[in-house]
């Protein structure tokens, strides 16, 4: 009885998540075919179809030639992985801080940084450059990612995760005599493996698709992150859709793997939790 | 501890609350000796780093460099989107590239903030060397502004109006004289109308300040302090939209449509006319070719005979610039006959320098009997004879898209063509300082 | 924790879970802490380690955002443009908002934003994440393909759906084609169906976001706690009522605090969806555009933009206290 139980659930289990996906990445595969369009095909055609007429490559090859794309993903990865490590790192140990410790100005923080979660980031981006120019980092690629290293919504996150650890956890390791820094690295750390993979994936799509405050800091082109170099795709004249969709592929490309690569840690701790019981 | 706090807070709040407009000073008075063209200079432009146009960017720099010994120009290239929000950061902050390429509308708040070189005042002599529409587009008054030309003039465009004679024909719509005057535009969209269903004449809908310059309607008055454009002849003129409307011969989608939304409208086949630019042509054969072989090209639909929309591309010099003198005679270089004829040989645009429009090259282009080498003709007789009807102080929070939303509650039946117009001109008055 | 349970599923779950802990516990504190250090007592380092774990966070938000800010609000009651820094008048951008033609649209737009597209973002991506969890090949398929949408550029977005849902797009032209409808239904011209084309944008966009989110909040909840349910006969629809939703109480409180902060400030799906005019006549305006539109350019209204961020400043921190109101009541 179990076994035909599971079996139908099963199987809308998965006709859903085939519709979730046809309905989520749909749009995506029209982007991918359009980027394979040669000169051609009808992009306007009505009604619209899939599969390119004459097949190519060529908006591919025309966009590693007009973009540095090798120097400018450099850049953007130099730009992601300081502000991976930030995000993770610095809102780890503020989440730890925040959830689990009592100290004075505890609420202070708090509030200071539930209100910058709700700031209208519209408006402060020239301050920001303003205080880059006095920090005499304007034009540089610690000044991309600064702003960015540490967002308020990664803090709650992490705040949320430090939360849901069981005291007896960490009550054990305190009637032990273990420091907060024990506690916090060998207690607390290893259960919010999950979230601070979140966090991270947060952050690196977060500064890979980062455009106007890149814009507004970087001058010299040889520092362009890759969002700045593929809007170069679209010609001040002329715009071919299919070169701009073969761009967004190529920067995507990245962040597939990315998160392909980390998904898996979601599960760290159930996984660990599932084991041993 | 608290107090300290807030003393800290203060200092670097107040530290970062500067606003150093800083108008550097810019010895404009010194001489012109050769010794002043030596140093170094940033010129940024908008999107022209690309295949086109940066091996003869960099090759006009090199001569450049190399006819004045001593002199460093570092070019620098914005990308496509965002460019106003970079510029007006820079300018918030004082650090301005040295020259700056933009229209008017980039170069009047510019120039009305006083980062920008008074050409008429630091070097009169160049009026003489650029067409009197281009100098004029530059050229500023009022709203307390010292009056003056703020930018070089360099490229000038327009373009003509593409056709679809397959839905002409089928719709009924004579192709042998395509409309020209905003009563043959109306005409043809009514026998439209009246022959064809889910066919719409174009994206046009009164809603910008070009469908109403080209019917011999006034933007502002003479001395550009106040908007005059709620004429009763406007309000007839907004009434033919809001009637075509209602035919059925615009679509709904018109309503908030864009320049870029317009072409994919055209190029699917949903629209008869789109207004484009003599390269659209180029574009049409490349993503659109079945509808390639069925366009045709005419001028820009007006009353007057001559385009109103002309647009006009300038390069203006930073107040901050340290090498003003080098800035100037760079700039005049890169503006100058023989090297905007090669940069429009590469961007099918027009020059701005006075005479150059007649170089054998524009002849040529001109004479084909293709879709491009008529586009180019046409688009030609509009650059030479045509004008700029769109206010540079009327900015998309300025009226601009006040504008095109009245117009469009207008055509949905929620206010009257008066009450659109009226209340466009008002806003953008309250906008006026 | 003591509280009383309603049901007995519930009750045995909690406890095995507790059981789970003790033997976790039990497991960590022989093998991560070193012996040698067991033996201290509260120390100085301990008094300053909550300052020094949370400064370099503290740091980074206090200069780069806060102080930022604080400049919002002095510029919100002087008249400065972009470019002319302007002089002090008050509260007078306060008072022009009341008269502002696009606030009135704003404000109902981004208010009806909030009671319509929170609880689905906090029910649906719970759902979704439900189903695609496991460590399975085809799982980490679906994951990544759920994501999608979220790091694709708001643009390409856009492009899509404005082509979808137009009067010719592939939706109307599929409803014709059936005969459900009799002309095109405005999806992207009628002043609601707009907002809540836009809605639904932003709704396909927040998925794959949420779903991550929730995904860490699963695997939080013991496995034990499902086959007990499923001892006690509880189908899915029960064991989500009872063991997923209690288990991810407080990721859905905050996701329920993210999604409406995103949820009034909404500016990508509409913008896009409206090339940027707010729909026919500006009645899809949102309170961000809106900003926008006042805010950026070289010839912006600096003050009056600032005034109306630190309008929707309050009003988003006014939503937040509610809910938490709210929540609470709920708790008792």
């Amino acid at each position: 009885m179990k076994q035909h139980k599971v079996t139908v659930g099963k199987f809308f289990q998965y006709l859903i998540l085939v519709l979730v996906f046809i309905l989520l990445v749909g749009p995506l595969i029209w982007e991918i075919s359009l980027s394979f369009k040669g000169p051609r095909d009808n992009v306007y055609a009505v009604p619209p179809y899939i599969i390119p007429k004459s097949p190519t490559w060529n908006n591919y090859v025309k966009v590693f030639h007009q973009v540095p794309i090798f120097r400018y993903m450099l850049n953007t990865l130099i730009v992601a992985a300081l502000s991976i490590f930030g995000n993770v790192a610095f809102s780890t140990m503020a989440g730890y801080a925040l959830a689990r410790l009592k100290w004075h100005g505890r609420k202070l923080v708090y509030l200071m940084i539930m209100v910058t979660m709700i700031i209208p980031v519209e408006g402060v981006i020239i301050s920001q450059f303003l205080i880059m120019r006095a920090l005499n980092l304007q034009n540089t690629l610690l000044a991309v990612a600064l702003p960015g290293m540490v967002g308020a919504i990664n803090i709650l996150l992490m705040t949320n995760a430090m939360a849901a650890i069981p005291n007896e956890l960490e009550e054990a390791a305190e009637v032990d005599g273990a420091s907060v820094w024990q506690r916090f690295i060998h207690i607390c750390v290893p259960e919010c493996k999950g979230t601070m993979t979140v966090v991270g994936i947060f952050a690196f799509v977060g500064s890979w698709n980062d455009f106007l405050w890149p814009l507004i800091v970087l001058s010299d082109e040889n520092k362009y992150t890759l969002t700045l170099g593929m809007n170069r795709l679209k010609g001040i004249f002329i715009q071919d859709p299919r070169l701009i969709a073969a761009g967004a592929m190529v920067a995507l490309i990245p962040i597939i793997v990315f998160f392909l690569c980390f998904q898996r840690y979601f599960f760290r701790g159930l996984e660990q939790g599932a084991l041993k019981g | 501890m608290k107090s300290q706090i807030m003393k800290g807070l203060g200092v670097i709040a107040a530290a970062a609350m500067l606003v150093p407009m800083a108008a550097c000073g810019t010895n404009s008075a010194s001489s012109s000796n050769k010794d002043s063209l030596k140093g170094t200079v940033t010129f940024e432009t908008w999107n022209l780093k690309n295949d086109k146009y940066t091996p003869f960017l960099t090759k006009a720099i090199k001569t450049y460099e190399k006819n004045h010994p001593g002199s460093h120009i570092k070019w620098l290239d914005a990308p496509s989107d965002g460019y106003t929000q970079k510029l007006s950061t820079e300018a918030a902050a004082g650090e301005l590239p040295d020259i700056i390429d933009g229209g008017p509308a980039v170069v009047y708040p510019l120039a009305k903030a006083g980062a920008l070189l008074n050409l008429s005042k630091e070097d009169p002599s160049a009026k003489n060397l650029y067409t009197e529409g281009a100098w004029n587009a530059v050229t500023f008054h009022g709203n307390g502004m010292q009056v003056g030309a703020y930018g070089y003039p360099w490229y000038v465009n327009d373009g003509p109006m593409y056709w679809n004679t397959k839905l002409m024909k089928q719709c009924g719509i004579s192709t042998d004289k395509l409309p020209e005057t905003w009563d043959e535009y109306f005409a043809a969209a009514k026998t439209m109308t009246k022959n064809c269903k889910n066919v719409y004449m174009s994206t046009m809908i009164g809603g910008a300040t070009d469908d109403y310059a080209s019917a011999g309607i006034k933007i502002m008055n003479p001395s550009q302090t106040k908007y005059i454009f709620n004429t009763p002849k406007a309000v007839k003129h907004l009434q033919q939209f809001v009637d075509l409307y209602k035919a059925g011969g615009i679509p709904p989608e018109a309503l908030s449509a864009t320049w870029s939304q317009q072409a994919d409208f055209f190029q699917r086949g949903s629209i008869i006319a789109m207004g484009g630019s003599a390269y659209s042509a180029a574009g049409f054969k490349e993503n659109a070719p079945d509808l390639y072989k069925n366009l045709a090209v005419g001028p820009k639909i007006s009353d007057e005979g001559r385009s109103a929309s002309v647009s006009y591309d300038s390069l203006s010099i930073a107040k901050t610039c340290k090498n003003p003198k080098l800035a100037m005679d760079f700039t005049r270089f890169i503006t100058n006959s023989k090297n905007q004829l090669e940069f429009d040989k590469l961007s099918s645009c027009f020059p701005s320098t006075k005479g150059t429009i007649n170089d054998p090259y524009f002849k040529k282009a001109s004479s084909g009997s293709d879709l491009q080498s008529q586009a180019v003709k046409i688009t030609m007789k509009a650059v030479t004879k045509g004008y700029s009807n769109r206010p540079p102080m009327m900015s998309d929070a300025d009226g601009w898209n006040y504008l095109q939303q009245q117009a469009a509650l207008a055509l949905q039946g929620k206010q009257t063509a008066k009450q659109a117009l009226d209340k466009a001109v008002d806003f953008a008055n309250s906008r006026l300082r | 924790m003591q509280q009383s349970e309603k049901t007995a599923p519930r009750a045995r779950v909690k406890e095995s879970r507790r059981e789970k802990w003790r033997e976790k516990k039990e497991a960590r504190r022989i093998s991560a802490i070193p012996k040698q250090q067991r033996i201290s007592h509260v120390s100085a380092s301990d008094k300053v380690a909550p300052y020094l774990l949370s400064l370099p966070a503290f740091l980074i938000v206090f200069i780069f955002v806060f102080l930022a800010a604080l400049n919002t609000i002095r510029l919100a009651f002087t008249d400065s443009t972009m470019l002319v820094p302007g002089h002090f008048i008050g509260i007078q951008n306060f008072l022009d908002i009341k008269n502002d033609p696009y606030f009135k649209y704003a404000i109902v737009n981004s208010s009806l934003y909030v009671v319509c597209v929170v609880p689905f973002m906090v029910i649906l991506p719970l759902i979704l994440a439900n189903l695609v969890r496991g460590n399975t090949k085809i799982m980490d398929f679906f994951r990544t393909s759920f994501y999608m949408p979220v790091v694709m550029s708001a643009v390409v977005v856009g492009m899509i759906w404005t082509n979808l849902l137009d009067s010719h797009g592939l939706v109307n032209s599929f409803f014709l084609a059936v005969h459900w409808v009799q002309k095109p239904i405005p999806f992207l011209t009628d002043r609601w169906l707009l907002l809540f084309s836009c809605m639904f944008v932003t709704i396909w966009l927040g998925l794959g976001y949420y779903m991550v989110i929730y995904l860490t909040a699963l695997a939080n909840i013991d496995e034990s706690l499902y086959e007990a349910a499923q001892l006690d006969g509880c189908n899915a629809a029960q064991e989500f009522i009872h063991v997923t939703m209690p288990g991810c109480r407080p990721t859905m409180i905050l996701v329920m605090m993210l999604s409406t902060i995103a949820a009034f400030r909404v500016f990508n799906e509409v913008y896009v969806m409206t090339n940027g005019l707010g729909g026919p006549g500006g009645e899809d305006m949102t309170m961000s555009m809106l900003i926008q539109q006042e805010g950026t350019g070289l010839q912006a209204h600096t003050g009056y933009a600032s005034a109306l961020s630190i309008i929707v400043l309050l009003i988003v921190g006014v939503l937040l206290i509610i809910e938490n109101v709210l929540q609470r009541r709920l708790d008792r």
